[in-house]
């Protein structure tokens, strides 16, 4: 797995951006819709993928974190009247305080009991969102919502606006993500990924590059949040469940190709246009992930990614290396 | 003064003493041999020198300093260990490795340099995964000595190699050691250890039985009794 150089590989991101944007702007409004919730996706995918590709981490509780950036900014913007972008960063820290909190009681425990605990977290969290109506409006959901404020000068349609707003996160939060795994701070999760006693033993301070990289992803799954609530006008407790959103995510991510980066943007982009693709979005999505699961992780457990590579390998002629 | 004096050691698992006090001194920029049967403790004396267990009793100093640390610690203050399964980090390529071996050290070997002294360059690119086993066990060592150790702790480098591989391991050793790192190898392969080792203790359940030269060692009968299973009483016969 020899990385390509940064800067090549932020402009090949810069170039599919644009290539996405300017096709959002062709595009009719369902699927200028289905771009915009793929890209949100998408950016839980990366930054769920530094946790769980780089750094080993199985985390079910990105789901509520992913929910309370969401409920966050639908308090801020409609109830504190404060403006989107000033909501927005203020969304990202707070989930990722709550992300290290978190962490620092998941990491007490490795492997299973990791995933179990934090699974434990989704729930809790999916139960607050339904039992605080005063701050959430519960079970009947957060209604009226302010959308983000758009600039003059952007004469697109509003649809067009949010789909521009989600691809520009997903971009932001992929470099974002690249720059975190290239850093020292990225090193040390991987060593943490493939062996924590030899990480140990040669003096890195694992504690802190798996807060780091919980604290990251929760960052990231926050904003991501904040996009969708104020995109949507409206929330329900239902889009932040354990085994809709906390699950989707590993599916995305498996799918894609774990510790790729890209590949779950893929895999997002894959798993959000086959349900709506088969007009089955509401009712089969759910089993239309799990299925894709199965049969990633029986005929292609390093997903999408890796098909690619090998692909690209066998047409660049043998023996290079992606 | 000794680089590493181990002071009274002693480790008890529940009721299990795998160390009963054990005192050793490691001079600076020797490589001191560490020998004994199965079950002597040896594993367990490097577990606590290099910080991953505590002792129940007992303290080291290294370079003047009282002891044990916890691991990190240990680390920075220059003792780097092996381990006796060989550690790498088995999904990545050598060259990824070598990186994050030296990437988070303030003060890191260079990988040009690893490379030549664990003689690496043919496999850099190779998934540590795919090496072959002695390959593996040079680029264990190698992550260690990315850390610039004063100290080298090596947990039985030998374990599985063939006759030449542990030839060219000895070499390598001795060459380390010749650019000012001390090294304490534990080691099962009597033959290698005297060989390389200048001076070498021998531990028998949890005690020292015998501390001297190589050559003192090979002599002295409490060791030849333990290593050919014979009792003392049999000896005296």
């Amino acid at each position: 797995m020899i990385a390509m150089p940064l800067h090549k590989s932020v402009a090949i991101a810069a170039i599919a951006f644009a290539l996405a944007a300017a096709g959002t702007l062709t595009l009719n409004d369902y699927f200028v819709y289905v771009v915009t919730i793929g890209a949100i996706f998408a950016t839980l995918a990366v930054a769920f993928d530094v946790l769980l590709g780089f750094t080993g981490y199985l985390s079910l509780a990105h789901g509520a974190l992913y929910g309370l950036g969401a409920y966050a900014c639908a308090l801020l913007t409609s109830r504190y009247g404060l403006s989107f972008w000033v909501a927005l960063p203020l969304c990202g820290a707070l989930t990722g305080a709550a992300g290290a909190l978190i962490a620092l009681l998941a990491f007490r425990t490795r492997g299973l009991y990791f995933a179990v605990l934090t699974l434990g977290i989704g729930l809790i969290g999916h139960q607050l969102f339904l039992v605080l109506p005063n701050l959430t409006g519960g079970v009947g959901g957060f209604v009226g919502i302010p959308g983000p404020e758009q600039p003059g000068w952007l004469a697109v349609h509003a649809t067009t606006y949010y789909a521009l707003l989600a691809l520009t996160l997903l971009l932001v939060t992929f470099v974002c993500a690249l720059l975190f795994v290239r850093s020292r701070l990225g090193a040390e999760c991987l060593a943490v990924r493939e062996d924590l006693t030899l990480a140990q033993a040669l003096g890195i301070r694992v504690a802190s590059a798996r807060l780091a990289a919980f604290t990251f992803s929760a960052v990231f799954a926050g904003l991501a949040g904040a996009l969708f609530a104020s995109i949507s006008s409206f929330i329900a407790p239902e889009s932040f469940t354990v085994l809709g959103t906390g699950f989707q995510l590993v599916a995305l991510v498996v799918v894609g190709g774990m510790g790729t980066l890209w590949g779950p943007i893929l895999g997002a982009a894959l798993l959000t246009a086959l349900p709506e693709g088969l007009r089955v979005a509401a009712t089969l999505s759910l089993l239309a992930y799990g299925v894709l699961l199965l049969i990633f992780i029986i005929f292609a457990p390093q997903g999408i990614a890796s098909l690619i590579s090998r692909a690209a390998r066998r047409i660049g002629g043998g023996g290079r290396e992606p | 003064m000794s680089l590493l004096q181990i002071r009274d050691i002693e480790a008890r698992f529940g009721g299990v003493v795998a160390l009963g006090g054990v005192s050793l001194d490691v001079p600076e920029g020797m490589i001191f041999g560490l020998i004994g049967p199965n079950g002597a403790g040896k594993t367990t004396l490097i577990n606590m020198v290099s910080g991953l267990i505590a002792p129940t009793a007992g303290h080291i100093v290294f370079d003047g300093a009282r002891g044990p640390w916890p691991i990190a610690q240990t680390v920075r203050r220059g003792i780097v260990r092996t381990f006796q399964q060989t550690r790498a980090f088995l999904g990545l390529s050598v060259r990824e490795n070598l990186r994050i071996a030296t990437v988070h050290s303030p003060d890191p070997a260079s990988i040009d340099e690893l490379i030549e002294a664990c003689n690496l360059g043919d496999v850099l690119d190779r998934t540590a995964r795919d090496l072959p086993y002695a390959t593996l066990r040079h680029l264990g060592i190698a992550l260690a000595l990315a850390l610039k150790p004063r100290l080298l702790l090596l947990d039985e480098p030998a374990v599985g190699l063939t006759v030449g591989e542990v030839e060219r391991l000895g070499a390598l050793v001795r060459r380390w050691n010749a650019a000012g790192i001390t090294v304490l190898l534990v080691e099962h392969n009597v033959r290698f250890l005297m060989e390389v080792s200048q001076r070498v203790a021998v531990l028998d359940r949890g005690r020292l039985l015998f501390e001297g030269t190589p050559e003192q060692c090979q002599a002295e009968q409490k060791v030849i009794d333990v290593y050919l299973g014979r009792r003392a009483a049999d000896a005296d016969d």
